[in-house]
Parts: C-alpha cells; structure tokens; sequence
C-alpha cells in the first residue's frame, strides 16, 4: 500500500496480478467492507453466494435496520438520489430474510431498489422479483402474514383518527 | 449508438471513480463486450463470458429487469442500463 505522503491523498493499492494501482477512499468504506476492499475478495463474493459466517446480519438481525439506514445514507450519496425512508415492509422482509450469502447481499439488495424505484419511498415492488419469489417459496405462510399485517396497517393508517 | 452503462457501485474503482460509461451495442450483450473492451478487469469481477453473465447478477434497462430477455435485449440510443450484483 502506497501513499506516505499527506498529500498523495488516499492509499493506493497495487493489484498482484497486474500491477495496476488504483485510489481507494477508505473514509468512504463501511468499517465491516474495508478489509476486503484492501485486500480482496473470495471468489463469487460479488454474487452474494459465499457463505461468510462472519459477515452474516441474521445474526444480527437487530442491526438491520442500522444497516439499511446506513446503505440507504450511502447510496443517496453515491447515486446523487434522496431517498428518506424504506416501506414498513421492506423492513420487515429483511428482517425475516435469512440472508444465505453475507452483509453485501443486503447491500446489493438495497442498490437494486435504488435503480428500480423511480418514487420517494422504497417498497418490496422495487426489489428484485427473483429475490422476492425465492423467500416466498422458502417461507410462504410467514411471508403471506407478513403481508397481510403490512396491509392492516396500512388500512388503519388511512382511518380517519390518523388523518390529521 | 450511445448507451449508458452504470457500474455497480463495488467497481466504482475501475474506472477511476466513475460511475457511468458510454458504450455502444445493439442489445446488453454487445453493450457488456464493448464494457469489457474498456474495462477488461471487469471481465473476471463478473465471471463475464461473451454472451452470458452470471446469473446472480441482474441487469435492468432503464430501471426495469430484463428478466427472461437477458443480454439479448435490445438497446437504443439514449438508453441506460445498470447492472447489480447478487441479491438472490
């Protein structure tokens, strides 16, 4: 790793293969995805299909809230979007889901709904269908009431009580 | 024939930050092998082979999945297409 100097600005980091250098923004990286950004990636780890025991939020599951708050902070930034919140629903799908690849499944997951929706609020019609039929078919009674508690609180939130 | 090919925010660093490219082509296909003409890096960051991508990646043009149609979908100019990395 390169860049002693104050003013050479980010670290460089030499590929081995190639010996190409690139400029890596380590302020810009979560803390969790620093290290395989510096020093590389398993194979498939762009897929979400390695199994990182480590790196898995189901066991963490109440950390996923702070996760999607934290993607969804960076991807505004990234992708110059605004977007304020995730549906009550979406939180809940991923809440449930069981996350079989690691912490950058989620992160793909979100940047997924960022290039899909084109409205203010990210719902579960902007994740990937694929995505949403795979949990379904693994979990189809608790996904189904999931649903349907999502619907009743939608409808509650329309009575008149809470219009104002 | 212009089109707007967006990087997954991961490879941000292979073309120095950027995050979008003009290729050309007639469908995602030709538009992924002119991004690998400019990017050959990225031909194994993505498991890319001429004409097929690996599965758990998707592609939307203009913010819609292309589903069934895979790389054979057509482009035209002024269109955008995005690739995601693995969320399934």
């Amino acid at each position: 790793m390169l860049g002693s100097t104050p003013s050479s600005g980010d670290p460089q980091v030499k590929s081995p293969k190639d010996g190409t250098l690139c400029r890596v923004n380590c302020a810009a990286l979560p803390e969790k995805l620093l290290e395989s950004e510096l020093f590389g990636y398993a194979k498939e780890a762009f897929t979400g299909t390695v199994r990182n025991k480590g790196g898995r939020p189901k066991e963490g599951k109440e950390d996923i809230p702070l996760l999607v708050d934290h993607f969804n902070h960076r991807f505004n930034l990234l992708k110059g979007k605004n977007f304020e919140a995730v549906s009550p629903e979406v939180l809940c799908f991923l809440m449930d889901y069981p996350f079989p690849g690691n912490i950058r499944e989620l992160e793909n997951i979100i940047e997924y709904s960022f290039i899909s929706c084109k409205g203010a609020t990210i719902g579960l019609e902007h994740f990937d269908k694929d995505l949403l039929e795979s949990h379904r078919k693994t979990m189809p009674l608790l996904f189904t009431m999931e649903q349907e508690e999502a619907q009743r609180i939608r409808a509650g939130l329309k009575r008149p009580e809470f219009s104002g | 024939m212009s089109i707007k090919l967006y990087l997954p925010s991961r490879f941000y660093y292979l073309w120095e930050g950027k995050k979008v490219l003009d290729v050309t082509g007639k469908n995602v296909a030709e538009c992924l092998d002119d991004l690998v003409r400019l990017i050959p890096s990225i031909k194994n960051a993505l498991s890319y082979k001429s004409g097929a991508l690996d599965p758990h990646i998707k592609v939307l043009v203009n913010q819609k999945d292309v589903g069934s149609q895979g790389l054979a979908r057509k482009v035209h100019d002024g269109d955008e297409i995005h690739f995601v990395l693995g969320t399934a």
